[in-house]
């Protein structure tokens, strides 16, 4: 198993498109920076003509139309008083948008087709005592990617914020900080993986870079959460609190600790059931 | 233990396709097993059930003497290369082979470029396998399936793509993977002299049926080289050919006779059939025996 994930890791070193998503990631990450950058101003420039009630209603009206449609949102998070948000509120806005997730999403389909794709499996598939443990191998390997990703999220978005905002950032390093990072940085984790970990299973079973790529797209912008709010009304159930996706998007700055904890078992429970099934698949079938 | 393989009517179904029927083979320790068959039938999905990328529909395989789902800790021990190489194309050689060895385990030093330099990859190492011809791409996956040392190795037309000097070393490392290593391969290949002159038992699979195994001795029994004699009168001509000291012969018609002992000097043979009288319309060594056998069994 050990022999396994090292040679996982190995590979996602040695691919480049793996890198080159990060990289574009990170680019994303400094351009959104620079659009923060310019909503500040414009709300320090309606703060000080009085405007803020008429900002905060237009900015209102926008956000009520991003939810209704699709597609993902990076935003400023909305302060009252007109302070400027901290980094850990702008991080945790971002990471809820789910742009990292298609990023991220991008990156798994890639890795996990490239075995199936490349034929390499066969070299292995034989000698492995259990099938099981190379969807398994996978999977943590791509846990690492996650934890990668968001950090690096993270680091390029702090310096960038940092560089462009200057003396007006507010940044509070301390025991509370570690705190909030760190079940932040949990929760996001397990829902990425539990994202990534549906996202990597219809790309094996598939066997198709596009279908991957495709589904993890429409669910980040959204779309498997409009297919959950219509079956809650149809059927009159409350399936979209526990999809994984909704709980992405439902971790917005302020959110609750028990909405978090919460998301953080939605996370957990679908990674187990999405690793059985693929751990399921690779000992049935054939590899071909 | 006398088997390294042993299966027993074993059957792959997909759908309603039997691609393998009730196989029974048995491959001994240290020998070359050549599989001979037409395309489609059967042999890559046997071969892949051996090495345990599919499992059987039904029937037993027995690997190493052991049966069952205890046979399965064997797989570790078999090496293989099914169909093409699988390969990351973005990657060098040696990196290919490293993940391979990251996989089993090995971390000796020097074991990758060894690999390389058996299988006369070494200086492609560094070389991305997407610059590699079809032939390099074989080399590098005989080198992946040798990764650990197997006991037993599963080769599906390795020689594919590669050029006349290149399957001549790669007969030469099985040859040598078998004698020095007491290593057992089971080998399939569509070229049929290439595979008679490594390996030591022959199956025959048709439509996914097993229909014959074979030894060498037993194949040379049954499609050696002869020399064919057409002449008028084959009467006159046996006691001339016995008188050469050639015994081992047979009047298939009133005017051909098949002579199965090697003929030293057939200008002396023609000559001295013409001194008795004989008129020899032909006298020919014909060599391409084996193929006729193999499509006379696996004719519909």
């Amino acid at each position: 198993m050990l022999n396994l994930i090292r040679m996982n890791l190995y590979r996602m070193a040695k691919t480049k498109s793996l890198w080159i998503v990060l990289l574009c990631m990170a680019a994303f990450c400094t351009f959104a920076c620079s659009m923060v950058t310019i909503d500040l101003e414009e709300m320090q420039k309606n703060k000080e003509n009085n405007l803020s009630g008429n900002f905060a209603a237009v900015y209102k009206e926008e956000e009520e139309e991003t939810a209704g449609g699709f597609g993902i949102s990076v935003q400023v998070p909305e302060k009252e008083d007109g302070e400027i948000p901290t980094f850990l509120e702008f991080y945790n806005s971002d990471l809820a948008s789910g742009i990292v997730l298609v990023f991220l999403c991008i990156g798994c389909v890639i890795y996990f087709n490239g075995e199936i794709k490349s034929g390499f499996l066969k070299n292995i598939a034989g000698q492995t005592r259990h099938k099981s443990n190379i969807f398994l191998s996978k999977i943590i390997a791509n846990m690492v990617y996650i934890l990668v990703a968001l950090l690096l999220y993270g680091v390029v978005q702090f310096f960038s914020l940092w560089f462009m905002l200057k003396d007006k950032y507010t940044f509070r390093f301390g025991g509370e900080f570690i705190k909030e990072t760190g079940v932040l940085l949990m929760a996001f984790f397990l829902l990425y993986l539990a994202f990534l970990g549906g996202i990597s299973l219809v790309t094996t079973v598939l066997k198709s870079t596009a279908a991957g790529i495709t589904l993890g797209m429409l669910s980040a912008f959204g779309v498997l959460s409009s297919f959950g709010a219509y079956a809650d009304k149809l059927l009159h159930v409350n399936l979209s609190k526990y999809m994984v996706i909704t709980n992405v998007h439902g971790m917005f700055v302020g959110a609750v600790r028990k909405d978090i904890f919460f998301a953080m078992g939605v996370g957990a429970l679908f990674s187990v059931i999405y690793y059985l099934l693929g751990a399921v698949y690779f000992t049935k079938k054939d590899v071909v | 233990m006398k088997y390294v393989v042993d299966t027993h009517g074993l059957t792959k179904i997909f759908g309603k396709h039997r691609a393998v029927d009730c196989v029974s083979l048995h491959i001994k320790r240290g020998e070359i097993y050549g599989f001979i068959g037409k395309n489609g039938a059967g042999k890559t999905t046997f071969m892949k059930m051996v090495s345990g990328l599919s499992a059987p529909t039904s029937g037993e395989i027995a690997l190493f003497g052991v049966s069952g789902r205890e046979a399965e800790k064997y797989h570790s021990r078999i090496g293989n290369l099914i169909e093409q190489p699988g390969l990351y194309e973005g990657m060098s050689a040696k990196e290919n082979l490293h993940l391979k060895c990251l996989a089993l385990g090995i971390h000796e030093k020097g074991y990758e470029e060894k690999l390389l330099g058996d299988v006369g990859l070494r200086d492609a190492k560094k070389k991305k396998v997407k610059q590699f011809s079809l032939g390099m791409k074989q080399r590098l996956g005989i080198a992946m399936a040798l990764a650990g040392r197997p006991d037993l190795l599963i080769l599906d037309e390795p020689v594919n793509g590669l050029d006349p000097q290149g399957i001549a070393e790669i007969r030469d490392l099985l040859l040598k993977l078998k004698f020095e290593k007491n290593m057992t391969i089971l080998i399939s290949s569509h070229i049929l002299e290439e595979l008679y002159k490594v390996a030591d038992t022959f199956g025959v699979i048709h439509k996914g049926v097993l229909i014959q195994e074979l030894s060498k001795e037993e194949l040379d029994q049954k499609c050696r080289d002869y020399t064919e004699i057409k002449t008028g009168d084959t009467e006159k001509a046996c006691p001339v050919i016995e008188e050469l000291g050639y015994h081992n012969y047979k009047v298939i018609t009133a005017d051909c006779i098949h002579l199965y002992d090697r003929v030293a000097e057939i200008g002396k043979l023609n000559m001295e059939l013409a001194k008795q009288g004989c008129m020899v319309e032909s006298l020919q060594v014909v060599q391409d025996k084996l193929e006729e056998y193999f499509l006379e069994l696996t004719r519909d």
